[in-house]
């Protein structure tokens, strides 16, 4: 069987006097060539129009057009080329020619020396005994899919004879790359700030996330990432089984052990700790996460995916018995937010993630939102009874000036309920002039810039988050080799951090609009698409290592 | 850090910002090559032919693939320009010429699609020369009508050759593909080098698996069948 359908009867017709045209026309010229049409094919029966079809191999030979004799020989122009009318499939209804279709045998898979056969057919939408359409762009499609697991360096489809004629067998031809990636790097300086708002006590910290993303070929990733600091240090094993029992279900998992100090007191804190009496300066809570979760997901479609995760921790944390700060201008207790001793922290999330982005490092245009909901369950864990929503979402416009590109960002946070510390909203996370956390670990300690000389000073942790963000980015160079891109930007936006405290009880320093803990960030520097992977170069962290005076904690002055 | 310190550390970056982006400005300028092409002016029937060969874009890795029974498509698009006008001319005319080859296994013929403009033809070959001679080769291609090209002008196409190029909906269906690819989330496309695979193969991607884009040099079109006046 091929691809061709019978010719109908007008064809056969049409085919006729070209065949006598091309016969006088022949003997008129000495030409072989035309002499060489063969008769047409007889037309197969009614209902086999779907089922490929393939003519005699004898009648083929004849058909198709040999070689020409010699270089020399001038080519005819495109015009005048021979024609092999009888091989021409016949016209659909709306004049177009028909697709070579066949029917696929086998699938047969090669050069996957690691990767198992059953994690590549996962990505080929096709069976044997289909009928394979060699134009159906799904073909492409499958082909990219594979590539874009990042198992392969190369994937190529080609098509062979299957055991009769018009069976085919699609070849998969692989070249398997390495699959371990590094996801994450990070380094940088810790800080705190002395009253009068200058740097000091610096210590390095660093972070690495690497994944092996076909563990044993099973499709499977299997990572771990690591984050240490001065007496601090944060650990993650991860797993992620993308078709859980050969199902569409995603099924993943993560170990997490987190053995970390964290600071709190802005601003002339005191504490008292029977093993070393009394301490003036930032409170420090020792403690330790000890845990894992496990959870299910589900594409919905092609840009959406749903999240399901429970999450069991054991926390074991230590902290001076009192501690109070300076807010505003009155002395109150820290809370640290933690269960002095042994706790458990028990939670399912939900997670849904909807990308319509166009790149993953220099989107053009295209959205990303993703809106996460958690709760303490009780059952469980009855030490942390606590419920979270966040949703964030960003939004990328194409600019109709150099292909500049607009991004509009907002994000917005709320927990109700007891949450530990680091469950909250942590003001580094907002601040672009304070870095991240890592692994859930803060290393620096420093308050925020206050540009707008608020109460957002006196917040380090909060239950509630706000965050408009808007990101003007310029093309500099794009390229195909080692730098794929490199776009220089500009960001601003503005953000609150907010306890509940902080409506209830404003710090009393603080009157009209700078009771509200709002600030700015900003944000400048260079994104670099590369070949070893994504890279920004900013300027606001390094910016914040400046001293700004006179905009630090009321109690300070 | 002290004031010194944050001041060299800015004039660090400084330095490595101007290392970097000079020569990323200098890989950035891909020069056009120039080619040589033939503009045929058919005076009888004002029409305007192109004729061009790109024969080196199919390297033997392409010329492999075209037996693997899949299709292989091959566009010629150009754009006619009046010879010695400014940096940003607008085209006289343009023209494309596709050519989609696929190898039939049983029947162990390549099946030539041609489309360029006035319609398409369906050819057979058996050998790969007679591929290239239809799709790495175009010939009195329809360039433009007496309406649109001025008598007697000298005249420069700019054109770009794809192999392979891919739809703008199916480049974006598979970028969404490739972000978020159905069970696999081997890396979150926030983590930092997430590009390590992922935004490589978009890179590789690209809007074609081949490219290839030229100028030809300004000509006077030749005269191929004069009109009645001139003869």
């Amino acid at each position: 069987m091929s691809g061709f359908l019978p010719a109908s009867v007008a064809t056969r017709e049409r085919l006729g006097r070209a065949r006598f045209v091309a016969l006088l026309w022949g003997l008129c010229h000495g030409s072989a060539a035309f002499a060489q049409i063969p008769a047409v094919p007889t037309p197969a029966p009614v209902g086999e129009e779907r089922a490929p079809v393939a003519p005699a191999p004898e009648a083929a030979a004849a058909r198709v057009e040999s070689a020409p004799a010699s270089p020399a020989v001038p080519e005819p122009a495109l015009e005048r080329l021979v024609v092999e009318p009888e091989l021409l499939p016949e016209p659909t209804a709306d004049g177009k020619h028909v697709p070579l279709r066949y029917t696929l045998e086998a699938i047969q898979v090669r050069g996957n020396t690691r990767t198992q056969r059953r994690v590549v057919l996962r990505y080929v939408p096709f069976k044997p005994g289909n009928v394979f359409d060699v134009d159906d762009p799904e073909v492409e499609l499958s082909r990219f899919r594979l590539l874009g697991t990042g198992f392969f360096r190369d994937v190529q489809y080609s098509l062979k004879k299957g055991s009769a004629r018009g069976l085919v067998v699609l070849v998969i031809d692989l070249r398997e790359r390495n699959t371990i990636v590094i996801n994450d790097v990070s380094m940088g300086l810790a800080a705190d700030s002395s009253r009068d708002g200058r740097v000091q006590n610096l210590s390095g910290y660093a972070g690495l996330d690497v994944s092996e993303t076909n563990l044993a070929g099973t499709g499977i990733t299997l990572g771990g990432a690591m984050a240490v600091a001065s007496h601090q240090l944060a650990l993650r094993v991860r797993f992620l089984d993308p078709a859980f029992l050969g199902t569409s279900w995603m099924v993943g998992g993560s170990l997490l052990y987190n053995n970390a100090l964290d600071y709190f007191g802005t601003s002339n804190a005191q504490w008292t700790d029977p093993g070393r009496s009394i301490g003036l300066g930032s409170a420090v809570v020792d403690y330790t996460r000890l845990g894992g979760s496990l959870g299910v997901g589900r594409d919905l479609s092609v840009s959406t995916q749903l999240w399901l995760h429970y999450r069991l921790e054991s926390l074991n944390a230590s902290y001076p018995y009192t501690a109070s700060q300076v807010r505003g201008f009155a002395t109150e207790p820290i809370d640290f937010d933690i269960i002095r001793g042994r706790s458990v922290l028990s939670t399912l999330r939900g997670t849904l993630q909807v990308d319509t982005r166009d790149h993953p490092f220099l989107p053009t245009r295209g959205s990303f939102t993703t809106i996460t909901t958690e709760v303490g369950l009780l059952p469980t864990g009855r030490d942390y009874d606590y419920a979270r929503v966040d949703v964030q979402t960003s939004r990328w416009f194409k600019l109709p000036w150099r292909d500049h590109v607009l991004r509009l960002s907002a994000f917005a946070g709320a927990i109700a309920g007891n949450a530990p510390f680091f469950e909250q909203y942590y003001v580094g996370d907002f601040s672009d002039f304070l870095p991240d956390r890592v692994l859930g670990v803060t290393f620096d300690h420093r308050y925020p810039k206050n540009f707008l000389g608020t109460s957002i000073v006196e917040v380090r942790y909060g239950k509630y988050a706000l965050d408009a963000n808007a990101e003007y980015r310029v093309p500099l160079y794009r390229g195909h080799h080692t730098v794929f891109g490199i776009d220089f930007f500009g960001s601003g936006g503005v953000y609150s951090v907010a306890s509940d405290r902080d409506f209830t009880h404003p710090p009393r320093a603080y009157s009209g609009f700078a009771r509200f803990p709002v600030d700015l960030t900003f944000n400048l520097g260079f994104r670099m698409d590369t070949s070893a992977g994504g890279f920004v170069f900013a300027f606001s962290n390094v910016l914040g290592f400046l001293p700004v005076r006179g905009q630090g904690p009321a109690g300070n002055e | 850090m002290n004031r010194r310190a944050v001041a060299r550390r800015l004039r660090l970056w400084a330095a490595l910002l101007l290392l970097v982006l000079p020569s990323a400005a200098r890989a950035q300028a891909r020069p056009v090559q120039t080619r040589d092409v033939l503009f045929e002016w058919d005076a009888e029937a004002k029409l305007l032919y192109l004729s061009a060969g790109f024969r080196d874009l199919i390297d033997p890795e392409l010329r492999a693939k075209l037996s693997r029974g899949l299709p292989t498509t091959i566009v010629l698009t150009a754009a006619i320009y009046r010879a010695g006008t400014s940096n940003a001319p607008t085209p006289l005319s343009t023209t494309a010429h596709t050519c989609k080859v696929t190898w039939h296994v049983w029947e162990e013929a390549y099946r030539v699609e041609i489309t360029r403009p006035g319609g398409s033809q369906v050819r057979w070959t058996t050998t790969v020369e007679g591929v290239l001679r239809r799709c790495a080769e175009v010939r009195r291609l329809l360039a433009g009508t007496a309406q649109q090209i001025p008598a007697s002008t000298a005249l420069f196409c700019s054109a770009k050759v794809q192999v392979n190029p891919l739809s703008p909906e199916v480049m974006q269906k598979l970028k969404l593909w490739v972000l978020r690819p159905s069970g696999t989330g081997t890396a979150a496309p926030s983590d930092a080098l997430f590009s390590t695979f992922t935004g490589l193969f978009l890179q590789r991607v690209g809007e074609a698996e081949r490219e290839l884009k030229f100028n030809s040099r300004p000509l006077v079109p030749s005269v191929v069948r004069p009109s009645a006046e001139q003869r």
